[in-house]
């Protein structure tokens, strides 16, 4: 890609605020652990520190009886002299159900107390009675980093195909191809959650390889028409004249070339997987419960429509506002693409009355 | 024409095998299988412990009956013969041949699908098109934003909202089904209204889901055209802008979106999936989806296909459609 490529980006303003408020919520949703948790980020206890938010510690090394460490139990130990701990911001259970449950008040903003001390749930709480906040931040990990997985995947296996399926062409370009085109002809959705539905307990990295072999195809038609009319270029022929190995022209001459025009395809691959993903936990098909997801927070809610429909709410609000912003940063990779982009309104009103003086 | 379509038709064959041989492969997949379950029937009962009742005999006979003895290749060239002749066997749970319960919800996707696809179709070609006439203006504006806030919406999203204000809160329309419960005793009057308020919500719903797209594509597809060299010649000739707009631009933009046509009735299929189960429309999706659930493995199967040959006949659909639109095009 070119600094043609970025000028024109930066100058979609939409796409640019997008692009910054999309990583910022990628981080905060790929280190929900340690925004919103029950385990402190750091702690000193007895001489030795620990790191409970991000490593795994069991019961017997912080001096507990049990299995489980419950590091809410040991708030008390925590504040004694020689001992501290820092916390993160939202001190919340992100998986254990809360006790308290049949006691929370309907309205979103919801005051309860765990273990012992109160807190106040900004977003009101999901059907377990666990903060939603909470529940929310954890779901869009799940969400978001599943889907730029399968995004990235399926790039890599389409691109490989679609490249290999362009370069040697013949018998295999034919079999491949029509066994991709079959694969498009079956709807997508049923197909994904019949496979999904027959691994009975779903792994996330084997619904991962599903989704990206599914959705593999486009990527690989394109990047095989992009291999077709590079392989005819001069410069690809110059190579092939000088004795240089097939891998090496693909690798070096041929992959280059084809890829920027595929990253148009790729953040509305990446809007489509997220809603593929919330769609079968919607379903109850994908992610088990204790991990959160956005598609089971919603099937929560519309369980209980009656009763705690401010769960659609957050959620959808949630899942649509992730939408908009990778949608946004998708206009704007397509307009930097376009090397002859369309006036703007003012330009082409400027470019108007020029004609017409 | 009529020869293209027949070798359009023939070369399906091979895709045709493949199909099938696809969702032969998905159910081989399937955990425990279809003997399993015949098995567990045949002990009288859905658990699992009920499994070991089951005599070596009864076994080795349901085995011999399914031809589960024989090797896969085999198996899949006994099922192919069979469903050549439309013959996808018994519903392990409704006792009934599979074909008549596709044949039911093929009806319904009749009733329910075709319609709110053309419906989508239209309303989107209208508006792309006023759009394109009437460009930057208000309206155009305020469409444009909101049908780039209704492509992010996720077509489940909508029909959550839909059920839960016009049901579950202001209690208005229905959602279960396309029939009120006594519908056979309604007056064709009364009958017609039902049908109505039935079908009000999913019909919104999918309309929603997908005229963003198709309006947008309609109109981007109008303006490309303007700019072409034979707009300004019939301008400049002296033909009225609304001639030149439904005479020329209109054709010429229409083919992009009938490209598309194959894409929805794809998603038809897909996306009905997901409205048909929200709205409990008995069509092919909530057929499949309650296949799925109580693993009736031959109707997952013949519903797999019967879609993919859907799918497939879409295509050829669209193709034709394309020398309908556009008679510069020639596939023969």
């Amino acid at each position: 890609m070119s600094g043609d490529f970025w000028r024109r980006y930066r100058r979609n303003a939409l796409a640019w605020w997008s692009t910054l408020a999309f990583t910022a919520l990628l981080a905060a949703a790929a280190g929900a652990n340690l925004v919103a948790n029950d385990r402190p980020l750091v702690m000193r206890l007895g001489g030795a520190t620990f790191f409970p938010a991000v490593v795994d510690y069991s019961a017997e090394e912080v001096g507990q009886p049990g299995f489980v460490a419950d590091f809410l139990a040991l708030r008390g130990e925590l504040e004694a002299p020689g001992n501290w701990a820092v916390w993160p911001p939202l001190v919340q259970r992100p998986y254990e159900p809360n006790l308290q449950f049949d006691a929370l008040p309907a309205p979103p903003v919801a005051h309860t107390t765990v273990a012992g001390r109160p807190v106040t749930h900004w977003l009101g709480t999901d059907t377990a009675g666990r903060d939603l906040l909470t529940r929310l931040l954890y779901g869009c990990r799940t969400s978001l980093l599943m889907a730029l997985a399968i995004t990235a995947l399926s790039l890599a296996l389409g691109v490989a195909l679609g490249a290999l399926m362009g370069y040697f062409g013949g018998v295999f370009d034919l079999i491949v191809g029509r066994l991709l085109e079959t694969l498009g002809y079956f709807p997508v959705l049923f197909l994904i959650v019949i496979l999904v539905a027959f691994l009975e307990t779903p792994a996330l990295a084997m619904i991962t390889v599903i989704f990206a072999v599914i959705g593999m195809p486009p990527f690989a038609f394109y990047m095989r028409g992009q291999v077709l009319s590079l392989r005819k270029q001069t410069f690809v022929e110059a190579a092939v004249a000088l004795g240089q190995t097939s891998g090496k022209i693909l690798w070096r001459h041929v992959l280059p070339n084809a890829l920027s025009p595929i990253v148009v395809l790729v953040p509305f691959t990446v809007t489509s997987e997220i809603t593929f993903l919330a769609t079968i936990d919607f379903l109850g098909f994908g992610v088990q419960p204790p991990t959160a997801s956005l598609g089971a927070i919603l099937r929560a809610g519309f369980d209980n429509a009656e009763g705690r429909s401010w769960l659609i709410a957050y959620a959808s609000a949630v899942l649509v506002a992730v939408l908009l912003l990778v949608n946004f940063i998708g206009d704007g990779v397509r307009d930097g693409m376009d090397p002859h982009p369309a006036p703007s309104r003012k330009a082409w009103k400027k470019m108007v009355a020029d004609a017409q003086a | 024409m009529g020869t293209y379509v027949l070798r359009r038709l023939l070369l399906m064959v091979p895709t045709f095998l493949m199909i099938t041989a696809i969702s032969f492969f998905i159910m081989q997949l399937a955990p425990g299988g279809p003997l399993q379950m015949k098995m567990r029937r045949a002990a009288g009962g859905g658990d699992v412990a009920a499994q070991g009742t089951a005599t070596a005999e009864a076994k080795a006979a349901i085995t011999k009956l399914y031809g589960f003895d024989k090797p896969l290749p085999e198996r899949y060239w006994i099922w192919l013969k069979k469903i050549a002749a439309l013959d996808f066997g018994e519903s392990l749970f409704e006792y009934r041949p599979v074909m008549d319960m596709i044949w039911d919800r093929l009806a319904v996707a009749l009733l329910f699908g075709v319609p709110s696809t053309l419906m989508a179709y239209l309303l989107s070609i209208v508006l792309g098109v006023y759009k394109a006439v009437h460009k930057d203006s208000l309206f155009d504006r305020a469409t444009t934003a909101l049908s780039f806030a209704a492509y992010s919406i996720p077509v489940m999203v909508i029909g959550i909202f839909l059920i839960v204000v016009f049901s579950v809160k202001l209690d208005l329309l229905p959602v279960i089904g396309l029939h009120a419960d006594e519908f056979e005793d309604f007056s064709a009057g009364k009958y017609l209204l039902d049908l109505a308020r039935h079908f009000a919500l999913p019909f919104t719903c999918y309309v929603l889901g997908s005229f963003a797209f198709l309006t947008e594509l309609q109109k981007k597809s109008m303006l490309d055209e303007v700019r072409k060299d034979y707009v300004r010649t019939a301008r400049a000739k002296g033909v009225s802008e609304a001639a030149v707009h439904f005479k020329h631009v209109f054709r010429n933009a229409l083919l992009p979106v009938v490209t598309s046509l194959q894409g929805v009735l794809l998603s038809f299929l897909g996306a009905s999936f997901i409205i048909e189960m929200m709205f409990t429309i008995p069509g092919m999706g909530l057929l499949g989806y309650q296949a799925l659930l109580n693993r009736d493995y031959p109707v997952i199967m013949a519903n797999l296909t019967v879609s993919a040959i859907l799918g497939m006949a879409g295509t050829l659909l669209t193709d034709v459609l394309y020398t309908v639109v556009d008679p510069r095009i020639d596939f023969a």
